[in-house]
């Protein structure tokens, strides 16, 4: 498939401190593709990037095979951005931000009401147009920086946690617009909800320190961990002694740690559970819990440098 | 650049009631504070009335102080990070239109205040002006106007901490002001880096049009060449901070 971005070595500091480190990433036309990492990883700054809010130290990035540097008034024309912070202007009412940015984009009037309309029926804030920002909430706010984002109808749009600070609905209705309109776009954002990326993101990335560690679909990320489970066992009261350093000694077993009065490990054989479960039953369990690896449990291996 | 100056209208609207007040406070303010108790000090050699003569000084001041001002904080608003005018920056508007926009909304809002300025410094000491003198005075004030905006907007973006920038503007202005003989006439035997500066000059060809004498162009055009050197020099700093 055709990629709409397109990202090759980029760089990017900031006081000494590397952000991004020789970065590539292709991302295909009319797909949702989600990058994930730690706070900090430099998801926000691979789309101020590619919106031309930061420099990049090195490397070069495309939109729709334009180069972003030189083409960017282009390259801008066919994006819409959402931040990740509130940034409607408090001095202007709802409308009035929404209608600056249509004329900034070059929309006439008349398409901008019709699509500040059409939103805010939608987002149910059609009451809230002539309110200034600082009367409404964060939820509500977020919703209409989407529209803000979608107001001249982009091909593709960079959304940095497009959901953060929304109710359940709310995150319904964003995620249902983009089902349904967002077909014929490309979409890529930016996330630290899982249960988002696992139902809506046809490719997923992983960032950490810089660099892209994982790359693909859920099926994909998801099938590098070869049946790997995840086991949970719960203790009355503490767990017995020891018991991590004797499944340190079982090469099948990852990562276990205790955590309160729980104890976790993932393997991908079920007689080392069974073997964990016979040294624990010293002690009185109260629960047993046993689940595939999600992307969670990937991406919480990955970062902490357990299950590489 | 619509967009931008569409900005600056809706914010004006909302505002329109300070602006009145600024608008027409800051001509009489300087007017009791400046011209009136400076004309108990100073005689001028050719006779004229101080009051009449410092109009000029009221009418540059004020619109210089409010484009001045005006410009400076819409630049400053481009260094916030969750700021309004960050976002503008992800629109397919090039630098020099949000520079252009500033400079044309600015402006603009400082020749309104100079027609207040002028409206009301007329009112309270009545100078012989025609219709035509006043044209020429507004066509003379406009390029100060032009290079004070620029000058906003260069130290809007030059200086992040709020305070450094009212210290610099404060002495920078004062010393436009004062230096360009303003509200106290310059000695001839000043250095001629003052007496033959464009902005001194341009004052005394207005100064020369309240008196009924002849005034030259040529000044108003080296300021606008000042004014559009200072252009450029704020465009290359908008690529540096705007992508910060």
């Amino acid at each position: 498939m055709e990629a709409s971005i397109t990202l090759k070595s980029l760089a990017k500091k900031f006081n000494n401190d590397i952000i991004l480190a020789d970065l590539s990433l292709g991302i295909e036309s009319n797909s949702n593709h989600a990058i994930i990492g730690q706070n900090g990883a430099g998801k926000s700054t691979i789309l101020k990037i590619l919106i031309g809010l930061i420099e990049k130290d090195a490397g070069i990035a495309y939109i729709n095979g334009k180069d972003i540097s030189t083409r960017e008034i282009e390259t801008k024309m066919v994006t819409g951005y959402m931040p990740q912070h509130i940034d409607l202007d408090t001095e202007m009412t709802i409308f009035e931000n929404l209608m600056v940015f249509g004329k900034l984009y070059g929309i006439s009037s008349e398409a901008a009401k019709k699509h500040i309309l059409k939103f805010s029926e939608v987002f149910d804030f059609k009451g809230d147009l002539l309110e200034f920002p600082t009367k409404l909430s964060t939820g509500t706010l977020r919703l209409i920086q989407f529209t803000r984002a979608m107001i001249h109808d982009p091909e593709i749009l960079l959304l940095d946690e497009p959901t953060n600070g929304m109710d359940p609905q709310n995150k319904m209705k964003v995620w249902d617009i983009l089902d349904t309109i967002g077909k014929n776009k490309t979409i890529l954002f930016t996330t630290q909800d899982f249960e988002e990326v696992e139902k809506y993101a046809d490719r997923i990335s992983i960032l950490h320190h810089g660099q892209i560690r994982m790359d693909g679909s859920l099926d994909k990320l998801i099938g590098v961990t070869k049946g790997l489970s995840k086991y949970q066992i719960r203790f009355a009261d503490s767990p017995p002694e020891n018991i991590i350093e004797s499944m340190k000694k079982m090469p099948k077993v990852l990562k276990p740690e205790i955590i309160g009065k729980s104890l976790e490990f993932y393997s991908d054989q079920r007689k080392d559970f069974f073997e964990v479960l016979r040294l624990a039953i010293v002690v009185g369990i109260s629960d047993i819990d046993m689940s595939f690896c999600k992307l969670l449990d990937l991406y919480l291996g990955l970062i902490g440098n357990g299950m590489e | 650049m619509k967009g931008i100056i569409q900005r600056e209208y809706f914010i004006f609207k909302h505002n329109i009631i300070l602006y009145l007040c600024i608008w027409t406070l800051i001509p009489m303010i300087v007017y009791l504070f400046i011209s009136i108790p400076f004309s108990f000090y100073i005689k001028l050699s050719n006779g004229i009335n101080y009051l009449n003569w410092s109009s000029v000084g009221n009418w540059i001041s004020t619109s210089s102080i409010i484009t001045f001002a005006i410009s400076m904080s819409i630049a400053n608003r481009y260094r916030e990070s969750a700021n309004f005018s960050r976002t503008m920056l992800c629109t397919p508007n090039s630098n020099r239109e949000h520079l252009s926009a500033i400079i044309i909304w600015s402006s603009g809002i400082g020749i309104i205040q100079l027609l207040f300025s002028l409206l009301i410094t007329l009112s309270f000491k009545s100078a012989n002006l025609f219709a035509l003198d006043i044209f020429l005075v507004i066509i003379y004030i406009i390029p100060i106007i032009i290079l004070i905006s620029n000058i906003g907007f260069l130290i809007g973006l030059s200086f992040e901490t709020q305070l450094v920038r009212i210290i610099i503007s404060l002495f920078l202005l004062m010393f436009i002001f004062f230096s360009s003989g303003l509200f106290v006439p310059l000695n001839e035997s000043l250095p001629s880096i003052f007496t033959l500066s464009p902005l001194y000059l341009s004052v005394q060809n207005i100064q020369s049009i309240m008196m009924n004498d002849s005034s030259m162009i040529s000044s108003s055009f080296i300021l606008l060449l000042i004014a559009m050197i200072i252009f450029i020099i704020n465009l290359v700093i908008t690529s540096k901070v705007f992508k910060s």
